[in-house]
């Protein structure tokens, strides 16, 4: 994270005389970056006809292109086809040292309501139920614009990835919160199945891809427009001082496409104070802030910044998403229960939505505040339903127990009080019921009774997962400044860097409908901009 | 996952530094054209070990090098260098990346072909010659790989 510089709310507010049109300002202009970028910051004391004429944009750019892309994952790269389609010359920057980012790590689930696949399996959905259920998972607090744009493209987004050599199964998955199997899954199991051909075909129709190339600053006119960028190129991970600083003209715009800032300690823990150092992430580490914190600082209107999503699924035992995350879904939470330290006790429906089941998760702690992992405990018939069971047990993320009592006496919780849950769970199981009566949770059709040794279980803590706070942005994914409700000209941006769709709370396998149908409309939009000079 | 290493590659590179025959083919000029695996695979036949049999899970890059005469300028393209090698040096005595996931087919998983950047990590993600060499993938999986 990129604290504010003083300097530029200074020059803003103390030194621009809205009649001097051609005074320029920047946005957020670090003390090197001023004094690399041309010798021009400083704005202090403008009041000379000389200064104005410098101050802030180059005399001289070093590269100029008619759009430049910040981020290389699927908004990104999207972006970059369709501006460069529009007939645009395009940059993409990426700043770390693979192109992707947190894209080719994703799950490869990619929900499209009305898809063919859904017409051949009749499966009936709708643009409204689609919209319902983001709504209801974000806790309604979504902007209803953007989530019906999301909806209404994304069957189109889903053949523009096919078109660009995506390969998907041809079954859908039904994830949870979702009224109906609509979430397609790709061959790999990745997004990179995805963002590797959207990524080549990028290169192909002569995008410029640049790596190691971290932005660093938003140029501004200042009348606020955006007309390119400074970034650190050769830019070595985690040296700030790495790499030489250069500017990149923008004639139609920038776009950011930067994503979420999951991995960024400082910044999420200021918006949410439970999300400190005991928490992992799942995301790569270049998931950081201040591409997000730039575009404040130019003026952009912020939305839902502090609603950050855990994976309740996690294993604190390993790192990032690992292989116990997936023993929890397919095992873990449907055939299993999850029960605290200190009593033995259930405390949350296992099936509930991500945000009611790492919340109550959170809540334990001791005195000190540091967490006591809750365990999740299935037996031999439940850890069967589990793809990564060999790989969660040689990892030694999940252990297995002859007995029960072994069990509890491993991980310190009263065997009493474990046996008493069972017990209960198994009654509901007994008896079929579809809910269990005392937390909810629906009991999968063909569960067993918990009782089967050998028994199963691993320590579970959630994990920052995604960033549903952002940018405001409209339809044409063009950025609203925050002093008016006008658009930020030649700003715009598309997936996790934005907030608004995914409300409180974003639904599985949404990211990339909303990543890809954005990105596109972003592209296009920068293309068609009226070019500076 | 079987055999710690079978890098055979690692062994071309000796092989191609170990001729200097093959190695005036090698001479960095910019613009000069780097050596193909045929020029490679050629110099392997100079070497006396064998790679298919040679275990190379102890060994770390870094003194291979060294030890074999690679001089700086060979991958920095000066004689002291001021900037990181360039993304492609390796591939000129170890060949492209897909001949390196070729060589490592067998592994489980392929280190090479990783399904989230294929062929396109660069060698220097893991494999570093003035630090530790690390293992990429730990970021997220735990794979046991040492990494030479």
């Amino acid at each position: 994270m990129k604290t504010k510089d003083e300097s530029k709310t200074k020059a803003t507010t103390e030194q621009v005389d809205p009649q001097r049109r051609s005074f320029i300002k920047t946005g957020a202009i670090g003390a090197g970056v001023v004094a690399m970028t041309a010798g021009l910051g400083g704005l202090s004391g403008c009041d000379g006809s000389e200064k104005q004429k410098t101050s802030g944009i180059p005399e001289k750019w070093d590269a100029e292109f008619d759009v430049v892309v910040v981020g290389s994952g699927f908004s990104g790269i999207s972006a970059a086809i369709e501006a460069k389609r529009a007939g645009a010359s395009v940059v993409v920057v990426e700043k770390m040292s693979t192109f992707g980012g947190n894209s080719v790590i994703n799950g490869g689930y990619m929900a499209v309501p009305n898809s063919d696949l859904q017409n051949s399996e009749g499966i009936k959905d709708s643009v409204d139920l689609f919209m319902k259920d983001l709504l209801k998972a974000g806790r309604g607090l979504n902007h209803e614009d953007l989530i019906r744009t999301i909806a209404e493209e994304a069957k189109s987004a889903y053949e523009f990835t096919v078109s660009c050599g995506a390969k998907f199964r041809t079954r859908l998955s039904h994830l949870g919160g979702h009224s109906v199997p609509r979430s397609y899954y790709t061959q790999i199991g990745s997004g990179a199945g995805i963002v590797k051909p959207l990524q080549k075909t990028a290169e192909n129709e002569g995008v410029k891809m640049m790596k190691r190339t971290k932005l660093e600053n938003l140029i501004q006119t200042y009348d606020g427009r955006v007309v390119g960028i400074t970034a650190r190129t050769e830019y070595q991970d985690g040296n700030e001082n790495s790499g030489k600083l250069r500017t990149f003209k923008a004639n139609k715009g920038v776009v950011l496409g930067s994503g979420g800032f999951s991995q960024d300690q400082e910044f999420r823990s200021a918006q949410d104070p439970r999300l400190d150092a005991s928490v992992d992430s799942t995301n790569q580490k270049g998931a950081t802030a201040e591409a997000l914190s730039y575009a404040f600082n130019a003026g952009a209107a912020p939305i839902h910044v502090s609603r950050i999503q855990l994976g309740p699924w996690a294993c604190p035992d390993e790192k990032g998403f690992g292989v116990g995350s997936p023993f929890n879904i397919d095992a873990g939470f449907p055939y299993g229960v999850m029960v605290e330290k200190e009593s033995g006790e259930r405390f949350v429906n296992e099936l509930a939505d991500r945000k009611t089941r790492a919340d109550a998760m959170l809540q334990h702690t001791d005195k000190k505040g540091n967490p006591v992992y809750p365990v999740i405990i299935t037996d031999s018939r439940g850890a069967a339903k589990a793809s990564t069971l060999d790989k969660a047990l040689s990892a030694g993320v999940v252990k297995k127990f002859g007995s029960l009592k072994e069990l509890t006496d491993h991980y310190g919780i009263p065997y009493n009080g474990v046996k008493k849950t069972l017990d209960a769970y198994n009654r509901a199981v007994a008896k079929g019921n579809k809910r269990d009566p005392d937390f909810g949770k629906p009991i999968p059709s063909d569960q067993k009774k918990i009782s089967s040794a050998p028994f199963y279980a691993l320590q579970g803590w959630p994990k920052v997962h995604h960033t549903m706070g952002g940018l405001m942005i409209n339809t044409k994914a063009q950025v609203i400044q925050m002093e008016s409700d006008q658009v930020l000209n030649g700003l715009y941006a598309a997936g996790e860097v934005v907030g608004g769709p995914h409300g409180a709370s974003r639904l599985g396998s949404c990211a990339i409908t909303d990543c890809i149908v954005f990105g596109r409309i972003a592209g296009k939009s920068a293309a068609k901009n009226k070019a500076w000079s | 996952m079987k055999k710690p290493y079978d890098y055979k590659l690692v062994l071309l590179t000796i092989i191609v530094f170990s001729g200097s025959t093959v190695l005036t083919g090698v001479t960095v000029k910019e613009g000069k054209k780097p050596p193909g695996a045929g020029e490679v695979q050629q110099a392997q036949k100079q070497l006396d070990i064998n790679i298919n049999t040679f275990d190379y899970s102890d060994y770390d890059a870094r003194p291979f090098h060294k030890e074999h005469g690679v001089s700086c300028e060979l991958c920095h393209k000066m004689k002291q260098p001021k900037n990181r090698a360039g993304a492609n040096s390796c591939s000129w005595c170890h060949g492209a990346p897909e001949l390196m996931i070729e060589f490592t087919k067998d592994m489980e998983p392929n280190p090479h072909n990783s399904p989230h950047y294929g062929a396109d990590l660069e060698c220097t993600q893991c494999h570093h010659q003035h630090k530790e060499s690390e293992l990429f993938c730990s970021q997220c999986h735990e794979f046991g790989f040492s990494v030479p």
